[in-house]
Order: C-alpha cells, then structure tokens, then sequence
C-alpha cells in the first residue's frame, strides 16, 4: 500500500511539471502586447516602452522567463497585476476562500443529494421513483448552468425575495448558488450511482448473500455501497474539475466575487500573471484532490494498489 | 457473465418468414435500441433539430438579424418567442442558432475524436515510454477545468466558430484518448493481433483493419454523448462573451444578451436555455441508448 501511494505521488511529479510549463506557455501565446495595454492611452517613447519591458522581465527567452516564474511561484510571489498593480498573490488569495466556500458548498449537495437520490432509485429500480430520479436527473444535466442560474436569481431572489440578490460574504447569499451548482452536478452524480449500485447488487456474492437470509437492507448497506462507492468517489474527483469549471459560470451569474470571475475579467483585460495563476492553482487543487480520491479508492478497495 | 448474450430471447419471428435471415448482430442492436423508450425519444429530438438546422432558412419566419420597430414585444401571434431589444424575431435567431449550435457541437467532438484516437491509439497500441507519456499528457490535461482552458484559448485565437470548435475540442479529448487507449491496450494482446502480426501485418494496418472496428461501438457512443456536453460548453463560452460574436444567433449568446433585460422581458433567457436544454437531452438520450443496445453486457 505504501508502494502505491509512492508510486501515484510520484506520477504526479510530471503532471504537475507539464501543467506549469502548459499554463506558462498558454499565457505566453496569448495575442496582445501586455505593455501596450498597461500604458494605454499615456505618452510613451520607444525607451519608456523598452524600460517597461525589462522592469517586467519581458525582453528575457521565454525558456528564462519560465524558470523564474516558476521559481517565484515556489516562493508564493505570482508577480503583479498589469491592470490594477497589485501582488497576484494578494488579489487571489482575496478572493479564493469565497470560491473555495462555493466549490465545497456545491460539492456537499452533489454528494448528499446525488448520492441518495442515485441509491434510492437504485433499490427502487423500475419504480415511480426511479423513473421520476432519472427523468428529472436526465434534464438537470441537460440545463445549461449559467442559464438555470439566472432563472434561480430571477425567481427566487428578484421576485420571491427569498435570497440576496447582491452576493455578500453571508452564510445566506451563499445558498442559492451552491444549490444551482451542486444540483447539477448532483445529476451527474445520481445517475452514474444509480448504474454503480445496479452493477454491483447483480453481482454473484450479492446474489450469496442473499441466499444466505441476509436481510436486504443489510445487503444493500454492507455488501453492495461499499463497492458501488468507488466509481462514485471517483466521479466526485473528476466532478472537482467540473465544479471549479462551473464557479467560473455560478459567480459570473450571480455576480459574485471569486477566482471565477476574477478569470474571466482577467481574459477581458489581458491581465496574464492573474489568469497564470487561477488556471495553475486550480489544475493543482484538481491534481490533489484526486491524488487524495486514488489514495482512498486504494485504502478501500486494495485491489486497486495491485493493478 | 460470457454467457449473457445466449440470454437475449430468440428473434425468430411468429410467422415464419419467406425468405429466413440469420439474426444478425445489427438486429440485435436495433431491436435492444428501439425497446428503449428513452432512446426513441432522443433519436426523435434530435432528428427534429437536425431537420430545423438544415432548413433553418426556409423555417425561420423572419430573417434573424433584422430589425424591426417591435423591441422586446413579448411572444404573440406574429412573434411566437417576442422579439429582442433590436426588435429581432427570436423563433428565427433560435432557429437558426440551431445550426450554430449543432455544427459547433459537432466540430468539436470531431476535433476531439481526431485528437484523442491518434494520441489513444499511440499509447495503448506501443505501449512502454511512450504510453507513459500519453498518460501523462492526458493526466495534464484533466486537471484543467475544461471551461477555463475553453476560455484561454478562446482569449488566444479570438472568437470565432473553429476557435470555439478547437476550444471546447481540446477540452474533452481526453475522454477519447483514455477510451482508445484501454481499450487498444486490451485489444493488442488478442491472439487475432499476434495472428495478423505473424502473417507479416504491420502496426499501422493492424490498428486500421482491426483494431480501431473493434473498439468502435464504444467511440459511437462517446462521440454521441460528447456532442450534448459540446454544445454546453460552447454555450458557456457564448454566455462569457468568449464564444460566437453577435449579431450571429449563437444560443449562449443569446441568453448573455438577454440577461440585460431578464426582468422586463425573461422570454429572451427562456427560449435559448430551452433549446440548448432540448438539444442535449437529446444527444444524452440517443447516446445512452446506443450504449444500451451496443453494451452486451447490458443484455438480458
């Protein structure tokens, strides 16, 4: 077991190598000359511009360019803002606790409510309310989510009152984006838990277990969630991806500061040190949590380790 | 579980037949397919919207980017979906942002496909250094969340319709290179493989005449439920202002346009969110169903 925790931590090394050389060089291509952008509008010579340039580094190979960012990254220093001058670091350190408190709300009703309505629909397989789970299940992944977003924000803040409109650091104005954007993702979730479990209790030793006058809630419980949970769990890694793709969406929606919307004004304004480091930081909260979701996989189902 | 297939109830017919036909494995798909209900209503919406893509002209009432002096009328008689700020007919921009979206959904999943099977095929097929790296490429690629390396490339190609293409395409050929590449590296080392190799078969024809058929019901099904996920990034790229540029009638567009006016006129939000939702139901349904009917494993 050891072996394997070794080995995966050790497979992600390279990963993380490329993801920083790819977000490097994605930044590099993007069109736009960063320092026509700062000075916009101002006065400027030919010495001024090349001044600039050196005191932003950028007359360096980009290879050189690389290693620096990369060492001043290790050192926690993303570089500055081109448009607001201030320390990446400090703007996304800012605001990713409210991203990460969105990300983690969603995620919550993704596993509560994916996860129940899935097993549910499961043991009631062919039931009314198995139909009704994956009907409404079918069309929830079918929504596109800036779209129910702005309909939650029009019903149930602008009309019914119900929620803040205006996105406050309050406990309340968080609920109704990680209801729209754990939902969602709560019907990707009950779907692939609904086929997990079916797979599982047509297994043979379910089949044993139940000849054996185990009684079938015991059967369902003990014998076949724990084997149905590791494609589940493992869903819940790669939907991290999903989620943080989808604050990006929720927080532009709801208008609601976050690395999301950080991102998407920092696309607009070519800030390049911003959109280096949300696109790096949130490859790497992918990386580990799916390190930890394999890592658990292996602890719970030790086959895994031994492939 | 090999002996499932033996399982499926015979398909001979309660009138004998003049002329008997062998069952066929294509027999077997389709009847599995059309038992699904689901299946047929996907096959049914997307068939709908193929057809409203492809003669979006002659369907749409009004041409979809001109101006009228109605501005935001709500639907009525002569504008079943109301009209935008511009006073635009909206049945003909979502009708026509049809063929938008279908053709974006498409293209991608195209790009993806290519994409993922060249390097899938790379991996599984040689193996060794060379599929560590394909792993590690795709691992790379997975841990960006799709929608933000969607919106860097947007930002680097400008927004056109092949960058969106390219954008959301990138973002979803891993699904297809992990596909290929399992299912290469269990392929490869079937005694079909070893006996075409022996006969003098090189890497290339093995994989083109046997490998790559062998695994196909399985890229049909992904490439089908890839498109509904397509279509909703493109989308997501058009509600940032990162995808297709008005005036053209993109659905993702359309509802960023229309989020200006959501409380005065919400038809605007309704209509493309609706037909976005539609289309990828859809390309779910159908792409679920096909799994259904191509998965032996399912059979019984």
């Amino acid at each position: 077991m050891t072996a394997y925790i070794l080995r995966r931590l050790l497979r992600s090394v390279p990963v993380v190598v490329l993801v920083s050389i790819l977000v490097f060089s994605m930044v590099e291509m993007l069109p736009g000359d960063p320092v026509l952008h700062m000075f916009a509008g101002q006065y400027m010579t030919a010495e001024n511009m090349a001044t600039a340039r050196e005191t932003l580094g950028l007359d360096q190979p980009a290879p050189v360019r690389y290693l620096q960012w990369v060492t001043r990254v290790f050192q926690g220093d993303f570089g500055t803002s081109i448009v607001s001058k201030r320390p990446v670091a400090d703007m996304v350190l800012s605001v990713l606790p409210r991203t990460l408190e969105l990300a983690m709300a969603a995620m919550f009703v993704t596993i509560v409510v994916g996860i129940a309505l899935g097993v549910i629909a499961a043991i009631r397989q062919n039931s009314w309310i198995d139909t009704l789970v994956m009907v409404v299940a079918s069309i929830g992944v079918a929504m596109p989510l800036f779209w129910s977003g702005l309909l939650a924000l029009l019903y149930f803040s602008v009309q019914l009152r119900w929620f803040p409109v205006s996105q406050g650091a309050s406990f309340h104005s968080l609920v109704l984006p990680a209801v729209v954007l754990g939902l969602q993702s709560a019907c990707m979730v009950a779907r692939l838990t609904r086929s997990s479990v079916l797979q599982v209790l047509r297994e043979d030793y379910i089949t044993t277990a139940r000849a054996k006058g185990v009684l079938e809630n015991r059967v369902v419980a003990i014998h076949a969630l724990r084997n149905a949970f590791i494609p589940v769990f493992t869903l819940i890694g790669v939907q991290t991806s999903w989620l943080l793709g989808g604050t990006v969406i929720t927080e532009t929606v709801f208008a609601r500061p976050g690395l999301g919307t950080m991102a998407v004004d920092a696309i607009r304004q070519m800030d390049f040190p911003v959109l280096q480091a949300i696109v790096l930081i949130a490859a790497l909260i992918y990386t580990s949590v799916n390190l930890v979701v394999d890592i658990v996989n292996a602890l719970v189902d030790p086959r895994i380790a031994y492939d | 579980m090999t002996e499932e297939i033996s399982q499926a109830p015979p398909a001979a017919p309660l009138v004998p037949a003049p002329e008997r036909r062998r069952t066929t494995e294509f027999d077997i798909v389709r009847r599995n397919f059309l038992r699904n209900k689901g299946a047929i209503i996907g096959l049914v919406i997307i068939s709908f919207l193929v057809f409203v893509a492809v003669f979006a002209d002659v369907l749409a009432p009004y041409d979809p980017i001109a101006q009228t002096r109605a501005f935001l009328s709500p639907p009525n008689g002569t504008h079943w979906f109301g009209t935008d700020v511009l006073g635009r007919d909206m049945l003909s921009r979502v009708i026509h942002g049809t063929r938008i979206s279908m053709a974006v959904g498409i293209g991608a999943v195209l790009i993806a496909l290519v994409i993922g099977m060249a390097v899938g095929l790379l991996g599984g097929y040689f193996g060794g250094r060379i599929d560590a790296a394909v792993v590690m490429l795709i691992d790379t690629f997975m841990s960006f969340p799709g929608l933000l390396l969607a919106m860097v490339i947007a930002a680097m190609f400008g927004t056109s319709l092949p960058v969106v293409m390219l954008a959301v395409g990138l973002g979803e050929f891993t699904l297809f290179a992990r596909l290929v590449r399992s299912a290469v590296y269990a392929e490869r080392a079937r005694d079909y493989v070893l006996a075409s190799r022996s006969i003098g078969a090189g890497s290339f024809f093995i994989m083109a005449r046997h490998v790559v058929p062998n695994i196909m019901p399985s890229i049909i099904v992904l490439v089908t439920l890839s498109i509904g996920n397509a279509i909703l990034s493109a989308a997501a790229l058009g509600f940032l202002g990162l995808g297709a540029q008005p005036p053209i009638p993109e659905w993702g567009n359309l509802v960023n346009v229309g989020r200006d006016y959501i409380q005065m006129a919400p038809w605007l939000i309704w209509f493309p969110g609706i037909a976005i939702m539609l289309t990828v139901l859809g390309a779910n349904l159908l792409g679920d169903g096909l799994r259904d009917a191509l998965d032996p494993k399912l059979r019984r």
